[in-house]
């Protein structure tokens, strides 16, 4: 990623602990997070329950109740990204277990614990790659069959016709995709982030990511005419 | 709008139950894992955020019991929201001392890293920043000081996002800087020890009777002042840095080597060597490029910056770079108070880069919102 940039930002989100009573202990994290965060009044920007920071800082100490709180907490999040990238049920449910399990694992490498969510989402990224990665090897040798995906039962009824017919032409081709191709451009224009959102995701360069997009969108566009 | 709300999966109670539970069961098959070091890491933080909140919640308006306590983070970073609303971030690897707070005053000092604040405005509350002599003073804003050491000295950049401050720097008693939103203060403190000031402990308590200096835009003193300042070259001497007829690679080796180890100037002088001598070698946009940075961050050489940004734009039309050297460009007009030719560039980068990534800032350089 460039350093370049003229104003440099640092966008930590900030970590709010307003009351902390007599908690201060030197006898154990876990239990002083514990204590704060049953004691003190809503600590998240939505007003509800302990910050992502305290639930990271628990979990890091082994308690599982904040590991269940991160997952139930950002569980949505895991699932609308696996959903978008692999949308058949089994998969998806594959693809946010083993994205936890290795958070969970890592969580001692998570140098800013507020930003739990946004690191979270790289590993999905991270493992959904993976997983594309073994699906076109499989492909190529002959061991698996690349299955279409039925999008009738995965694109919502309300939908406007337009978003349909764009969902349709792009999940049509994006199997044969290279596959950090089709992560950039699934994030683009299905999830809809920008350039420095997809580059955070996906740790590269945002020039990669233009370069990556630009491939993508070069590519579709030729799949596109090969079948008219 | 993003076509995500088409494809929204059926996040059922009895799906997250199940999920949970294989993840929960997949746990348990593996073996448990001993981080004592994360466990020192996670109690020093939340130590550490504690004492900081205690002192912010406990001590308005009072002497402060944690008068030179410590904000410190090692690898991780740490964002606090201070009793007034204010939110401070240290970066990984800083320290911040709290020199002074109570509901009048805030003052912290950046002994090294990198520290980011989001100031809540509060009439009559001073909010002060000090890194390696220079002091912020803040009235109600969003901007970041670094204090950088290097093999040399230590480099202090203040960055404004939002609003305006006022630097001050003990090397040049006297002299007030209000840097605004997109623009940017460095100073280079060379490693030998400052004159004698008494600003390391003069009050922070009478900084709004401080008069207002408008910045010369012609003649920005504080940025000219880190070139009075700045270290004299370290590597630069050394005759077996480079060979004697080097040709352009090695320049340009050499001058990145420079760059990394903290070297500005024997950097600045191999990325010039290279342009003069391979003007129309393929690495020259890039030098030009980097030769402009250190201008303008390291060297306060903003005369120079322009320059090499300029022929940066003209010699890599199609690089990767083209886009932050238009951008540097509109922050070095601006700053030198060239305003046609700060107007000029940003319309230039808004035309060719409506998306950009700097677009945001660039739209409100020259005056622009």
């Amino acid at each position: 990623m460039t350093s370049a940039s003229p104003i440099e930002t640092h966008p930590a989100s900030p970590m709010r602990l307003r009351s902390v009573g007599k908690c201060v202990s030197s006898r154990s994290a876990a239990l002083s997070l514990r204590l704060m965060v049953s004691s003190a009044p809503p600590s998240t920007k939505s007003g509800v329950g302990p910050s992502d920071a305290a639930l990271v800082l628990a979990a890091r100490a082994g308690e599982e109740w904040a590991q269940e709180a991160l997952f139930q907490r950002h569980s949505p999040l895991a699932f609308g990204l696996a959903h978008r990238f692999l949308p058949r049920d089994l998969d998806v449910d594959d693809l946010v277990q083993d994205s936890f399990l290795y958070a969970f694992e890592q969580l001692h490498t998570l140098q800013n614990p507020q930003a739990f969510a946004a690191w979270l989402g790289t590993i999905v990224v991270r493992t959904a790659s993976k997983r594309f990665r073994r699906q076109r090897l499989l492909t190529r040798l002959g061991l698996r069959r690349s299955e279409p995906i039925d999008l009738d039962t995965v694109i919502s009824p309300q939908a406007e016709p337009d978003a349909v017919a764009e969902l349709r032409a792009l999940f049509a081709f994006i199997e044969r995709f290279p596959t950090d191709e089709r992560i950039a451009i699934t994030l683009r224009r299905v999830e809809g982030l920008g350039v420095t959102q997809i580059a955070e995701y996906m740790d590269s360069s945002e020039s990669t990511v233009k370069r990556r997009l630009r491939a993508a969108e070069e590519r579709l566009e030729r799949y596109q005419k090969g079948t008219r | 709008m993003a076509l995500s709300r088409h494809l929204q999966p059926d996040i059922s109670a009895a799906r997250l139950a199940r999920v949970w539970g294989n993840i929960k069961g997949r746990k348990q098959l593996q073996p448990p894992r001993r981080r004592v070091a994360t466990w020192v890491l996670a109690v020093g933080s939340a130590a550490v955020v504690l004492a900081a909140v205690v002192f912010f919640l406990r001590t308005r308006g009072a002497g402060s019991a944690f008068e030179n306590a410590a904000l410190e983070t090692a690898s991780d970073t740490l964002a606090v929201t201070l009793g007034d609303g204010s939110e401070v971030t240290l970066a990984s690897r800083t320290r911040v001392q709290i020199a002074g707070g109570n509901s009048q005053a805030v003052k912290l000092v950046v002994a090294h890293g990198k520290l980011s604040c989001d100031v809540t405005h509060h009439p009559g509350r001073t909010f002060v920043v000090r890194a390696s002599g220079v002091e912020v003073r803040v009235v109600g804003t969003r901007f970041s000081v670094s204090d950088e050491a290097r093999t040399d000295g230590s480099h202090v950049d203040v960055s404004v996002e939002r609003g305006v401050v006022e630097v001050v720097s003990e090397r040049h008693p006297g002299v007030v800087t209000r840097v605004a939103a997109g623009q940017s203060f460095t100073e280079w403190v060379p490693l030998s020890p400052p004159p004698a000031s008494t600003a390391s402990t003069a009050s922070t308590a009478s900084t709004s009777d401080l008069p207002m200096v408008p910045v010369d835009s012609a003649n920005p003193t504080a940025l000219d002042a880190p070139a009075k300042t700045a270290a004299p070259r370290s590597s630069g001497d050394d005759p077996t840095r480079l060979p004697r007829d080097p040709n352009a690679r090695e320049l340009l080796d050499a001058a990145n080597t420079a760059r990394r180890n903290g070297d500005a100037r024997s950097a600045a002088d191999d990325y010039g060597q290279l342009l003069r001598k391979f003007p129309n070698d393929g690495r020259a946009g890039l030098a030009a490029f980097e030769l402009g940075r250190l201008r303008m961050d390291r060297l306060g050489d903003l005369a120079g910056a322009v320059q090499a940004l300029e022929r940066a734009v003209q010699l890599a039309p199609g690089s990767g770079f083209r886009e932050d050297a238009m951008a540097r460009l509109v922050t070095a007009y601006q700053a030198s108070g060239r305003t046609a030719d700060c107007t000029r560039s940003r319309e230039a980068y808004l035309a060719a880069y409506p998306a950009g990534v700097h677009r945001d800032a660039v739209s409100r350089g020259c005056g622009g919102r």
